[in-house]
C-alpha cells in the first residue's frame, strides 16, 4: 500500500506533499491560557493557540496510537483580548512518595490552607480558531499485522470529520487550563483578524516523549494577516531536556531560588 | 516577547546600564588600602536620612543569594562579610554561633577576593589587596561601632577596586557558575533562539521598591518557578524554560534600569508599576508626558490629531520602524505578576491614546473650554466627596490602572466603573469635570452605544427623552436657585437621586413645584421668569407625552446626568459671555455728546 503522507519526493504534487486537503476544525471558548515557558509560575499566555494545544484538543476529540496529528496553521477568528485572574491554588503536587506516606499513615491529613499558593493568570478571552492539521499514519500502522488491517488515512480522516459533525468527544477539551473549556465544530467561512500580524519569537511546537524524558521542540512563530503558518520545529540539537534529576520528588533539595 | 523586547533594549542602552550583575548601592564605609597593603583605614561614609542624596552610590556586584550558607559577593559586601563584624543584634546578644558564622563569611569573602587578585598578579591594587588579606603584620582597622549591615567598599590610592574591569569580568563569571546549577546545560534559548548555556535560576531580581504593593515591598523574581506544583512535571527552576546567560542577565539589568527611570515608570500605589520604551532611542515629546499623566493641552491637541494621520506605506505594510512597549507588573510576594504587556507600532499607540481623549474631553462652561482629565483625577472623583474634596483612599485600589489599561488598549472602562461613580453622585450629588468626563467616557466606550459618541459640549439636537430630562432638571433647578435666594438645599441635593431612579413621577412633582417657583419670578425677576419658562416648555414639547421610562438603566443614567451637566456649563458659559460683554460696554469710551 502506497503511503499518503509526505514523503521526500512528495513536494512536487503541491500541499507540500500531503496527499489530502487540510482537516479543519474550528474551535472557541470564553477563556483560554497558553501559557509561556518564561512566564508561567504567575501565568501569561501566549497571544494565540500554540501548536502544541492545538494537537491536544484534536487528541481529545479523536485519537489512535497509529496516527499522529501534524498541525499546520492556525487561524485567529477573533481579536486578541485579555483578563486577568486570581486563583488560589497549591503549592505542592502529589507524588508517589507522598501517596505512599499516606497509605502507610492513615491518620495523615493533607492540610490545604498550609500549602496555599495564589496565582495570577493573565489569559486570554472570547477566542475562536480555526486548526488546519493532517493526519500522518505510523508506517507500523500501514503496514498491518498481528490480526490487524493495514491502516489508511482516509479512514481516520472520515472518523476524525464525523465526531467534530456531531460534537464527538474522548474529554472535553480545554484551551491550557482545564477549567477554560473549549468548544469545537465544523470549520465556517468567518474570516480571521487579517489586520494582525507580529513576530512571537520562539514557541513551543510539540513535546516528545522518549525514553529519557520529554524533548521540547520550538519553532519561531509569526502571524501574517491573522493567521500563524506551523512551520517545522528547530533542528533536534536544539532541545531542552528535562533532567530527571531536577524532579521535585527524586530529592534533588532546596531547588529554590 | 517581554524578554525579547528587554533584550532588545539592553543592547541599544548598553551604555546606561550597569556593567553585568552590578546594581547602585549606597556605601556606608571605605576600607582604604596603602599603595602596599600594609595599612587599612576606615572611612565613614554613612550619612543621616535627611541628607541622603549626598550618600555615595556606588554600582558594585549584586546577585539574589540565599540559604543557609549566604555566599560573599566580590569585593563589596557588609560589614560581616569584608570585615567579619559579627551580628550583635540578635535577642540572646553576641552567641558563637554568630561568631562563627561571621568568621565563616569573612572567610568566604578572603577566598573570593584572593580568587581576583590571583587572576590579575600584574595588577598593583590587586597586590596591595592580596597583601592586606594575606599578610599577618598588618595595620588593620579598629571596628568599634561598626555595624555588621553596613556596606563596606574598598579603595587603593584612588582606585575603587570593584569597578575595574578585571573585577567585573570575574564577578560575571562567579555568577555564572553561581546560577548555571549543579550541571552544566547548553541549548536553544527561548528568547534569543540560539544555542548557549543555560540559567538554572534568573541571577537577578527586581529591585525592592520598584514594585509598590500592600503590605510592604520585596524582591521579586520576574521567571521563577521554585514550587513542585509551578513547574512541568513538578519540576522546579528553569529546566523546562531554556534561558541563556545572556538574555536572562540583560533582560533583568534593563527591567530594573527601565524601574528606576523616573520618566519611563510610573508607579500606582498599593497596585504596581507601569513601564515603557520604544525600540528606537529618543523620547518621544508627546508620549512621555502623556504616559507620565502629565500632558499639555498642546500635546493632546496633537495626539487627537493623530487620530485622522493616514497611516505611512511602510506602517501599512507591517514594516513600522519604531514600536512601542509597555509593561505593567505587580508583586505577589516574591514573584513579579506580569498584569499587562502591550507591543504595537508607535503610530498605532498615538491614535489609541488620541482617541481616549477625544472621547472622555468635557466642556467647561465658566473657562469656555474643552478640559482633558487626568487619569488619576479619574480614579480619585469615583471615591467619596466630602464637600470639599475627595476623601483620600476612598477611591477603589487598582482603579487607575485599570483606565490606563484602558487607555493604552483602547478598549472599554472596567464594569465596575459606571454603577460605581453613579452610586457615589447619588449619595453626595457632585457631579464635577472628572466625574462628567469619566461618565462620558464610559458611554462613548459602551458596545452598541445609541449614538455614535456623546459630545464633550451640550448637544442642541439631541432629542432623547433622558438627555432631555437631564437638561430639564437643570432648568428647574436654575428656576428654584433664582426665585429663591440663599437657598440651603437645593433640587439636586433632594432629588437627584429619585430623578434618575424614577423620572416620570419625579417630574410630575417637580413641574409642579416648578409652578410656584415661576410665578415668584414673574413677580420679581419677569425677564428671567420668561426666559427659562419658555425654554422649559420648549424642552417638554419636544418629549413626547410618555416618552420617559419609568426607570432609568445605568446607561440611561449616564445619559441623564451628561444632559444635566451638559446644560449647566452652557447656562455658565452664556453666563460668562454675558459677563465678559457687559464688561467690555463699561470700558468702552463714552461717545462725545453732539454740541448744541
Amino acid at each position: 500500500m502506497s503511503s499518503t503522507t509526505a514523503g521526500a519526493r512528495r513536494p512536487a504534487r503541491g500541499n507540500e506533499g500531503w496527499a489530502f486537503p487540510d482537516l479543519v476544525v474550528e474551535t472557541w471558548g470564553e477563556l483560554a491560557c497558553f501559557t509561556r515557558p518564561e512566564l508561567k509560575s504567575e501565568r501569561v499566555s501566549y497571544p494565540l493557540m500554540t501548536p502544541s494545544a492545538a494537537d491536544g484538543l484534536l487528541q481529545s476529540v479523536f485519537w489512535k496510537p497509529q496516527f499522529q496529528y501534524v498541525i499546520r496553521r492556525i487561524e485567529v477568528l477573533s481579536p486578541v483580548r485579555w483578563a486577568r485572574v486570581r486563583r488560589n491554588e497549591v503549592a505542592s503536587v502529589p507524588n508517589a512518595s507522598t501517596v505512599a506516606a499516606f497509605q502507610k499513615d492513615r491518620r495523615r491529613r493533607y492540610d490545604v490552607e498550609a500549602d496555599r499558593d495564589q496565582r495570577g493568570t493573565t489569559a486570554l478571552q472570547d477566542v475562536r480558531y480555526r486548526i488546519h492539521a493532517q493526519i500522518a499514519v505510523s508506517a507500523k500502522a500501514r503496514a498491518g499485522g498481528n490480526g490487524f488491517p493495514p491502516a489508511s488515512e482516509e479512514k481516520y480522516r472520515e472518523q476524525l470529520r464525523r465526531r467534530v459533525e456531531r460534537g464527538a468527544c474522548f474529554s472535553q477539551p480545554f484551551f491550557g487550563c482545564r477549567e477554560f473549556t473549549a468548544f469545537f465544530g465544523p470549520a465556517t467561512d468567518l474570516p480571521p483578524q487579517t489586520d494582525w500580524n507580529d513576530e512571537l519569537g520562539v514557541m513551543l511546537h510539540s513535546i516528545a516523549y522518549t525514553p529519557e524524558g520529554e524533548r521540547y521542540r520550538w519553532f519561531r512563530a509569526s502571524v501574517r494577516g491573522g493567521v500563524m503558518e506551523v512551520e517545522q520545529p528547530l533542528p533536534e540539537g536544539a532541545v531542552a531536556v528535562a533532567d530527571p534529576h531536577w524532579r521535585a520528588d527524586a530529592g534533588s533539595g532546596s531547588g529554590g531560588e | 516577547m517581554l524578554l525579547q523586547r528587554l533584550g532588545e533594549y539592553a543592547e541599544r542602552a548598553a551604555e546606561d546600564l550597569p556593567a553585568e550583575y552590578h546594581r547602585a548601592k549606597v556605601i556606608d564605609r571605605v576600607l582604604r588600602l596603602s599603595a602596599d597593603g600594609r595599612t587599612g583605614e576606615l572611612e565613614d561614609r554613612r550619612k543621616p536620612a535627611k541628607q541622603r542624596a549626598e550618600a555615595l552610590v556606588e554600582y558594585v556586584p549584586h546577585v539574589q543569594r540565599s540559604g543557609v550558607k549566604v555566599p560573599p559577593y566580590l569585593l563589596v559586601d557588609t560589614a560581616e562579610f569584608v570585615l567579619g563584624v559579627p551580628n550583635a543584634n540578635g535577642r540572646n546578644g553576641l552567641t558563637d554561633k554568630e561568631r562563627a558564622e561571621a568568621e565563616r563569611r569573612h572567610a568566604a569573602y578572603r577566598e573570593l577576593a584572593l580568587r581576583w587578585a590571583d587572576s590579575v598578579p600584574d595588577d598593583p591594587a590587586a597586590t596591595a589587596l592580596r597583601t592586606y588579606l594575606t599578610a599577618p603584620d598588618v595595620a588593620r582597622p579598629a571596628l568599634d561601632g561598626v555595624g555588621h549591615k553596613e556596606m563596606v567598599a574598598v579603595r587603593v590610592g584612588t582606585c575603587w577596586l570593584h569597578a575595574l574591569p578585571s573585577a567585573q569580568g570575574l564577578w560575571a563569571d562567579v555568577v555564572r557558575e553561581r546560577k548555571g546549577g549543579k550541571k552544566e546545560r547548553s541549548g536553544l534559548c527561548l528568547v534569543c533562539g540560539e544555542h548557549g548555556a543555560l540559567l538554572a535560576t534568573i541571577p537577578e531580581p527586581v529591585k525592592k521598591g520598584s514594585v509598590p504593593t500592600t503590605g510592604g515591598s520585596n524582591e521579586g523574581q520576574l521567571v521563577s518557578i521554585n514550587t513542585a506544583a509551578q513547574g512541568r512535571n513538578g519540576i522546579q527552576q528553569l529546566v523546562n524554560t531554556p534561558i541563556c546567560h545572556r538574555c536572562g542577565g540583560r533582560a533583568m539589568a534593563a527591567l530594573n534600569h527601565l524601574l528606576a527611570s523616573p520618566t519611563q515608570s510610573r508607579r500606582f500605589k498599593d497596585y504596581g508599576t507601569f513601564t515603557w520604551w520604544t525600540r528606537e532611542a529618543g523620547e518621544d515629546p508627546d508620549l512621555t508626558p502623556t504616559l507620565n499623566d502629565q500632558p499639555d493641552e498642546a500635546t493632546i491637541a496633537r495626539l487627537i490629531d493623530s487620530i485622522d494621520d493616514q497611516p505611512t506605506p511602510r506602517a501599512a505594510d507591517g514594516v513600522d520602524p519604531d514600536a512601542f512597549h509597555g509593561l505593567t507588573i505587580g508583586l505577589n510576594n516574591a514573584r513579579i505578576v506580569v498584569r499587562d504587556w502591550i507591543d504595537v507600532p508607535v503610530p498605532e499607540i498615538k491614535h489609541t491614546l488620541g482617541l481616549w481623549y477625544r472621547q472622555h474631553g468635557v466642556h467647561e462652561g465658566w473657562k469656555r473650554r474643552i478640559r482633558h482629565v487626568p487619569r488619576w483625577q479619574m480614579a480619585l472623583s469615583c471615591g467619596r466627596w466630602d464637600g470639599q474634596r475627595y476623601v483620600r483612599d476612598s477611591a477603589p485600589i487598582g482603579l487607575e490602572t485599570e483606565l490606563m489599561f484602558s487607555a493604552l488598549h483602547g478598549s472599554r472602562l472596567p464594569a465596575r466603573v459606571l454603577p460605581l461613580l453613579v452610586q457615589r453622585i447619588h449619595a453626595d450629588r457632585n457631579i464635577d469635570a472628572p466625574r462628567a468626563a469619566l461618565i462620558r467616557l464610559a458611554l462613548n466606550r459602551t458596545d452598541h452605544y445609541r449614538k455614535p459618541e456623546m459630545p464633550a459640549a451640550l448637544d442642541e439636537t439631541d432629542n432623547h427623552p433622558v438627555y432631555l430630562w437631564g437638561r430639564i432638571f437643570a432648568v428647574l433647578e436654575q428656576i428654584q436657585r433664582l426665585a429663591v435666594p440663599g437657598l440651603n438645599t437645593s433640587l439636586r441635593d433632594k432629588y437627584l437621586p429619585t430623578a434618575a431612579a424614577a423620572p416620570d413621577p419625579t417630574m410630575t412633582q417637580l413641574l409642579k413645584n416648578a409652578n410656584g417657583h415661576l410665578k415668584r419670578l414673574h413677580r420679581e425677576k419677569r425677564g428671567a421668569g420668561i426666559a427659562l419658562e419658555t425654554r422649559l416648555n420648549e424642552f417638554l414639547g419636544r418629549m413626547p407625552r410618555g416618552a420617559l421610562p419609568q426607570h432609568l438603566n445605568l446607561i440611561e443614567q449616564g445619559d441623564f446626568l451628561m444632559g444635566y451637566y451638559h446644560q449647566r456649563q452652557a447656562d455658565f458659559e452664556a453666563a460668562a459671555e454675558a459677563k465678559t460683554s457687559a464688561n467690555d460696554q463699561s470700558q468702552a469710551p463714552v461717545p462725545a455728546q453732539p454740541s448744541a
